[in-house]
């Protein structure tokens, strides 16, 4: 098992930095996509509410490797008319449409948690605003969202967590990430071992991201 | 034949009972990919077809059994044939030392050489490891043509795809400037109103290769010989070639060059 | 690539032009495999409950090994090694039991193993939930009328239980009809899969996969609100204080 790591070691590694930074920068550009998503669910019943919960429904309706080839080859297609508006650069690497559609589909993951954790907001706290005469900007930005991100910890974590497994579909339109480079060196070797020591760099990924979690909970605990 | 897919899912449903193949001496169960026109592929009626489809049930037809086809993914239909999904292995595989050690293979029975097609903006004379450098070449992963890509051309960027159709899709949008396939394979996708993309260079073979053939478990050798046996009767009388006009207009069983005569020092 | 509209519907037509009736079929393929794993993942979640609740420590600690793995692999992962290494260890028994039999594992049943492997180890959670929700009271109320543990749950536990598990599993539901179109990897003729093999020859990947991205939204928005049915049925005789948001 060991060779099989070690002969490959360079593809292993290069993967691994795939995996996590895919999984991280999406999480964290799912989150501010999410935000406002998130405050229009919960607390919009106009049309801006009717348009989160479209993007919510659609997002999480739909499998994430289907969204991908919609994203890859769907948008693919469409290549002369991203060209005209400048923006083939994105659509024309597989890693940049990986991210984007791993972060559009967080995003919906996301926007329920945070509509969750604002609604759990008990009503004293909204009186406590009032009676401080913060304006109603002030009072989101400074007291509800720190509160709401509190309390959504727990479940970020675990999208976290469910996102970094997710991205192993990237594989299947051409990045080379854990899953890209386990398929490629298996190709080579034909060795099923190569699927067990991908699994051991996700247990051990999942491990680090759930102790990292913890220390960060414990940081915010107070507040949720 | 409609019935392929249907059979794949009445299949599915034996399964169930874990019937999917107790093994049956009148039955030879064919595996093949599915996704590599003209040789073997999937039509809108849900049929499988393609040159290799007609020659495994010609083979059939003559060893007086029948073929009971399944589809499964490229990067692992090794090792779905090692594990007795199968029982011969008929998609266009090149013969190569490396599988060798795997599988056994049959007598070839053509020989599919590789080629360059390029987008057509790029206006390319040669292929070349020094006229593609700094390109995007792509290709399917698990083939003769990766290998011919990370050996040869270690300057350009070497792009990998589960099916050779994806490929395809990425030289039509531009994202591939060359693809290195089957010169079968990439002209019946070019002759389909494709016309992004040109044929560059000269055709060629992995050094090593000697054909593509039908591919076997080690201990199977009997099935093998029998199969060998079939595949030489349907040579000599015309059989295999009424099939082969079908597809080509022209002898697909002559040996092309190897990639070490062109692109080696 | 400059169709129109009325091409893209002819490619969607059934017949021998067309790829709708290979697409309804692919559609029957992904419902029958979420049909048939589903029932398999509930009954799992519960035993793996039960192991991991158990009073001999190696089942509890085989029990945490097995949620831990399965959450944390991805499912393609999961399903790639039961696939190719699950028919190793049937051959293995098979050639003891008939020999020179071989037994195959089909896509089918190598994606329903995997993602009832999955989908109950998030399953258990879901029952441990609920049989907390439901109170330890109830299962010693029963044992002091005299009846037996098995008939306790039979009886008393389980006609509450659905109640609080209906949520947990309706969500492990939509996850697990998403989860079918991996097994389009491994070549099994579901939605994806069909989707793949059309774009092999209509050249056409927006239409198709935005068609079939289209199904999977009907599914799910009609799979919630059945659960919203269920949740209904079952809270029926449950007063609105009991029944009521927390």
């Amino acid at each position: 098992m060991l060779d099989l790591w070690l002969n490959y070691r360079g593809l292993w590694l290069e993967g691994l930095v795939t995996t996590a930074s895919l999984t991280g920068l999406a999480i964290v550009f799912g989150f501010f996509l999410a935000l406002p998503i998130g405050v229009l669910r919960a607390k919009s019943t106009g049309l801006g509410g009717w348009l989160a919960l479209g993007y919510v429904n659609v997002f999480r309706g739909m499998p994430l490797l289907v969204q991908l080839f919609l994203v890859y080859y769907g948008l693919g297609q469409f290549n002369s008319e991203l060209r005209a508006i400048g923006l083939w650069w994105i659509f024309r690497d597989a890693w940049y449409c990986g991210l984007l559609a791993l972060t559009l589909n967080t995003a919906a993951y996301q926007a329920e948690i945070i509509r969750g954790s604002l609604q759990t907001i008990p009503a004293s706290v909204y009186e406590t605003n009032a009676a401080l005469n913060l304006t109603r900007w002030t009072a989101f930005r400074r007291v509800l969202l720190p509160i709401a991100f509190a309390k959504a910890l727990p479940a970020i974590g675990n999208e976290f967590i469910l996102l970094l497994k997710a991205t192993s579909l990237v594989a299947i339109i051409t990045v080379f990430d854990l899953m890209g480079q386990a398929r490629y060196i298996f190709s080579e070797t034909l060795d099923l071992r190569v699927y067990y020591i991908a699994a051991v760099h996700y247990l051990l990924l999942v491990l680090a991201i759930e102790w990292a979690l913890r220390r960060i909970e414990r940081r915010f605990a107070w507040m949720a | 034949m409609i019935s392929f897919m249907k059979k794949s899912t009445v299949m599915a449903a034996a399964a169930l009972a874990l019937g999917a193949g107790l093994a049956q001496a009148e039955t030879i169960r064919v595996g093949t990919e599915g996704a590599y026109a003209p040789f073997n592929s999937v039509s809108e009626s849900g049929e499988l077809v393609g040159f290799d489809i007609d020659i495994g049930n010609a083979i059939c037809a003559e060893m007086q059994v029948t073929c009971e086809w399944s589809t499964h993914e490229w990067g692992g239909i090794i090792p779905a044939l090692n594990s007795g999904k199968f029982d011969v292995l008929l998609a266009s595989m090149a013969i190569t030392p490396e599988r060798m050690e795997k599988v056994a293979f049959s007598d070839p029975y053509y020989f599919n050489t590789m080629r360059f097609a390029a987008l057509k903006d790029l206006g390319l004379e040669d292929a070349t490891p020094e006229t593609l450098e700094g390109m995007v070449l792509g290709t399917q992963a698990g083939g003769v043509a990766s290998k011919v890509l990370n050996q040869y051309f270690p300057d350009s960027e070497i792009k990998l795809y589960p099916k050779l159709g994806e490929a395809f899709l990425d030289m039509e949008s531009g994202r591939l400037d060359l693809v290195l396939e089957s010169k079968f394979a990439l002209a019946d996708w070019m002759n389909d109103g494709v016309d992004c993309c040109e044929f560059v260079g000269q055709d060629f073979l992995l050094d090593g290769t000697i054909g593509a053939g039908m591919a076997f478990r080690k201990e199977d050798a009997d099935l093998r010989d029998r199969v060998n046996e079939a595949l030489a009767t349907i040579i000599e009388n015309g059989t295999y070639d009424e099939i082969r006009q079908k597809y080509f207009e022209f002898d697909i069983r002559g040996k092309p060059i190897a990639v070490s005569e062109l692109f080696g020092d | 690539m400059g169709h129109g509209t009325m091409e893209w519907l002819a490619l969607l037509s059934f017949g021998d032009k067309g790829w709708g009736d290979e697409l309804l079929r692919g559609l029957g393929v992904t419902l029958a495999l979420s049909l048939a794993t589903f029932p398999v993942a509930v009954v799992l979640s519960f035993l793996i409950h039960w192991a991991r609740v158990s009073r001999l420590g190696p089942i509890r600690v085989a029990a945490r090994a097995y949620t831990t793995v399965f959450k944390t692999l991805p499912e393609i992962l999961t399903l790639l090694i039961l696939y190719y290494q699950s028919q190793a260890l049937v051959d293995w028994v098979s050639a003891r039991l008939v020999p020179g039999g071989s037994l195959s594992v089909s896509p089918f049943i190598a994606g329903m193993i995997a993602l009832s492997l999955v989908i109950s180890a998030y399953g258990s959670e879901v029952v441990r939930a609920a049989l907390n929700a439901v109170g330890r009271g109830q299962t010693e109320a029963a044992k002091s009328l005299g009846l037996s543990r098995p008939r306790t749950f039979q009886k008393v536990i389980l006609p509450q239980l659905w109640r609080h598990a209906i949520p947990g599993f309706g969500n492990l539901w939509v996850i697990l009809l998403k989860d079918t179109s991996l097994v389009s990897i491994i070549a099994l003729s579901d939605l994806v899969h069909v989707a793949a093999l059309a774009i092999n020859t209509t050249r056409e990947p927006f239409l198709f996969y935005l068609l079939i991205g289209a199904i999977y939204i009907l599914l799910v928005v009609l799979s919630s609100h059945l659960q919203k049915a269920l949740e209904r049925r079952a809270s029926r005789g449950f007063t609105r204080l009991e029944t009521g948001d927390a």
